[in-house]
């Protein structure tokens, strides 16, 4: 039997088929839901409801991105009892409609204006979903794509962010809104978003399966458990403890947020790997946290090679234009940390990534190598994420309200920029020497002896926390003794490097070759011949 | 996890093993966390973990925020340098309460010892000396901390100074910092006195890192 009016095939979205005119239809939700909108729905239910994955992936990376550009660019999706109709689901708590609202709220908050009513929705929805998957008995039979599990567990940590800094704008909450927050005070609690990130790890065992893959082990059942055999299940894990590095970073708490994936190896053949917006968003945070703590060179060894595995893939990104916006803003973000970090820790960089660093943050680094220390606020602003505070107080005059969550970070912050000060100009004396006493030292920085001693050490405290849990590092920086009154220095310089130069040229000349071998065979192609 | 296992082990042990997971976030084993942390001063221990779990629950539950419990956490704090958990805890406090007397001075000596600046440390120290009250043996890890940078920072230092650094008086003290940290009193040449801290000279040297050209690596550009 014909079950649907059109073949998979043949879909609109798939031959890029224009919408229709504007007046066509009516307000979402009592006016008529475009055909092939309907036809979408039909076949993305048939495919969820047997388990193909694979055109399940299709449809969700494609489709319904066209169909939104389409069809939906600034209204809502058909509201869900309409989907429900359409697609002749009986059960309005079946795990279709359940991933159907899901997508019905991610299109609201990324394309309109999300009201109190859909924030507190779409939280009982995810509570839904999570308890679809962690309340069961037995593994559920479902499978999903990676993105799109990925895409959930994101989604459902920025709508977190997105409600507390919805409540902390609290002149903009009108009465209405505020007797409901206060009715609803378990909706959205920070407690809770936790809570179900950690339970999602547990389900799967993930530590457990990560040390093994860390040691080199094949994950059995028996480390896994019933539960972490099913790529579901292990997946919204791994995906979930990502959400957990990222949410304890916006909370200041980068302790823990390094402790939760200090089994996870940042390798380019990983779980990460499987989608490129949770690498990318893993790598950001973890090095945002070791920057954080002040261990530098952690930092920039992980955002090195992420920035350069951005610059390989970002062609790949090109049909998703809001995916190259995301990923142009972690670039840009771990530039301007990196920036600081290379102040602090000089450290040999990847020439195309100093060539990024000059391009956008040129004129800042040559600030703060004139001493202007007020730069270093600038670039914090820019690179930082957006910072929570776990609790907002309905009160917006109360003293919490006042100093936020990033102004408090930025203390800290700041508090070490003032402990630094003083070190890049001292670096800055010392290259030039293979010893020189102290005294002499003194008189070139205008300070006491006793206080150049202060420096020295305090260099040398610095450098060792800054160094980090890295293995060889390729410094570029000074180290010295003192010995008596006399500072002794010793330098580690880098040869040039030809190597990549080489490379270039040879690739260059390969590809030269190649355009005069095809122009020497069509003369003709080659452009309008010479009189 | 069975009882037995629980009586067995340390109380650090017990102490992670009950604040699992979501249970860090509990403000409901705040007085066991409290009394844990008293624990820790009377019988100089340290539990980080532990004591990160206070402040994350003072963070979450501002209206249980208890001043005299962060004095001691930060201290304890200060007392692990040269690690970085003094930094740690300032992320997951308020400023403002920061900027309150009595904390405003804790995090004054903690900037002190992170700058080097030892002598000013130890005369702010003196000060205010009833702000840290009795926490056995902080100074004495305060000492190592201050021994730790003079170890990595110099080879030779003069006696004189290196008293002052580490605020020691008699001559007997000192001959105890020498022993453990195995440095040696130099035989009275000049009228200064000094001692030798360990041999830089062998492994501070400029080196010249040169390329290593492979043609596996060339094969994969």
């Amino acid at each position: 039997t014909l079950l649907y009016t059109i073949k998979f095939e043949d879909m609109a979205w798939q031959r890029n088929e224009a919408p229709p005119t504007q007046n066509y239809y009516q307000e979402t939700g009592s006016g008529d839901v475009a055909e092939p909108v309907v036809n979408f729905l039909k076949w993305f239910y048939h495919f969820i409801e047997r388990n193909e994955i694979y055109h399940v992936e299709n449809m969700y990376e494609d489709g319904f991105y066209k169909i939104s550009e389409f069809y939906y660019k600034d209204k809502m999706w058909p509201a869900p009892e309409k989907v429900q109709e359409i697609v002749e689901e009986k059960d309005e708590g079946s795990i279709f409609m359940i991933l159907y609202r899901e997508l019905y709220y991610r299109h609201i908050y990324a394309r309109l204006k999300p009201t109190l009513e859909h924030r507190f929705d779409s939280y009982s929805n995810y509570c839904e979903l999570f308890a679809y998957l962690l309340a069961a008995e037995e593994p559920v039979k479902i499978e999903l794509p990676n993105k799109w599990l990925w895409d959930i567990i994101d989604e459902f940590v920025y709508q977190f962010q997105s409600f507390q800094q919805f409540k902390s704008k609290a002149g903009k909450i009108n009465d209405e809104e505020k007797n409901m927050l206060r009715d609803e005070d378990q909706v959205w609690k920070v407690t809770a978003v936790l809570n179900i990130l950690i339970q999602l790890t547990e389900k799967c065992n993930l530590n457990d399966q990560l040390q093994a893959l860390e040691e080199g082990e094949v994950v059995t059942e028996e480390i896994a458990g019933e539960f972490g055999m099913k790529p579901i299940y292990t997946m919204t894990g791994f995906f979930s403890l990502v959400g957990l590095l990222r949410l304890y970073c916006l909370l200041g708490d980068y302790h823990m947020a390094l402790s939760c994936i200090e089994n996870v190896q940042f390798k380019d053949k990983d779980m990460m790997a499987l989608v490129p917006a949770c690498q990318i968003t893993a790598n950001y945070y973890a090095g945002f946290a070791y920057f954080m703590i002040r261990k530098y060179a952690n930092t920039i060894q992980l955002y090195q090679h992420i920035l350069g595995y951005m610059q390989r893939t970002k062609q790949f990104f090109q049909n998703r234009s809001f995916q190259v916006e995301d990923i142009n803003k972690k670039n840009d973000q771990m530039l301007a940390l990196l920036a600081i970090a290379s102040t602090f820790c000089p450290l040999r960089l990847d020439e195309s990534v100093n060539i990024q660093i000059k391009e956008k943050q040129g004129d800042k680094v040559a600030r703060i190598q004139h001493g202007d220390i007020t730069v270093y606020d600038d670039l914090f602003f820019s690179g930082c994420p957006k910072f929570l505070s776990p609790v907002v107080s309905e009160n917006p005059t109360s003293p919490f309200g006042s100093s936020g969550p990033r102004g408090m970070q930025l203390q800290v912050f700041k508090a070490e920029v003032e402990q630094q000060r003083l070190i890049p100009t001292l670096r800055s004396f010392l290259k030039l020497y293979t010893s020189i006493p102290i005294s002499k030292l003194a008189k070139f920085l205008d300070m006491h002896e006793n206080e150049v001693r202060c420096c020295l050490m305090a260099f040398k405290h610095k450098k060792e926390i800054a160094k980090g849990d890295g293995g060889e590092q390729t410094t570029l920086d000074i180290d010295f003794y003192v010995d008596k009154n006399m500072i002794h220095i010793s330098d580690t310089k880098i040869a040039r490097h030809y190597g990549d130069y080489y490379v270039q040229q040879v690739i260059k000349l390969r590809d030269s070759n190649k355009l005069i071998m095809s122009a020497a065979l069509n003369p003709v192609a080659a452009g309008p011949t010479p009189p | 996890l069975s009882r037995e296992r629980m009586a067995k082990t340390d109380p650090k042990d017990r102490m992670h093993t009950l604040l699992q997971g979501i249970e860090g976030y509990n403000p409901q084993h705040l007085p066991e966390l409290e009394k844990h942390l008293a624990w820790q001063i009377k019988e100089n221990e340290y539990d980080f973990e532990a004591n990160l779990v206070m402040l994350r629950l003072y963070q979450f539950n501002p209206e249980l925020f208890n001043g005299d419990a962060v004095r001691l956490i930060l201290l304890k704090a200060i007392g692990n340098l040269p690690f970085t958990d003094l930094t740690l805890c300032k992320y997951l406090i308020q400023t403002d309460r920061l900027m309150e007397e009595p904390l405003c001075h804790i995090i004054e000596l903690g900037s002190l010892l992170e700058t080097c600046q030892f002598h000013k440390f130890w005369e702010t120290y003196k000060e205010n000396q009833d702000i840290v009250g009795n926490i056995s043996d902080w100074t004495s890890s305060v000492r190592s901390f201050i021994a730790y940078v003079i170890d990595t920072t110099y080879q030779r230092i003069s006696k004189r100074l290196l008293m002052s650094l580490l605020d020691i008086t008699s001559d007997d003290e000192l001959k105890s910092v020498l022993e453990t940290r195995h440095w040696k009193l130099e035989k009275k040449t000049t009228d200064e006195e000094w001692i030798f801290i360990t041999n830089h000279e062998a492994s501070v040297k400029s080196t010249k890192i040169k390329e290593k050209v492979t043609f596996d690596a060339m094969a994969k550009n």
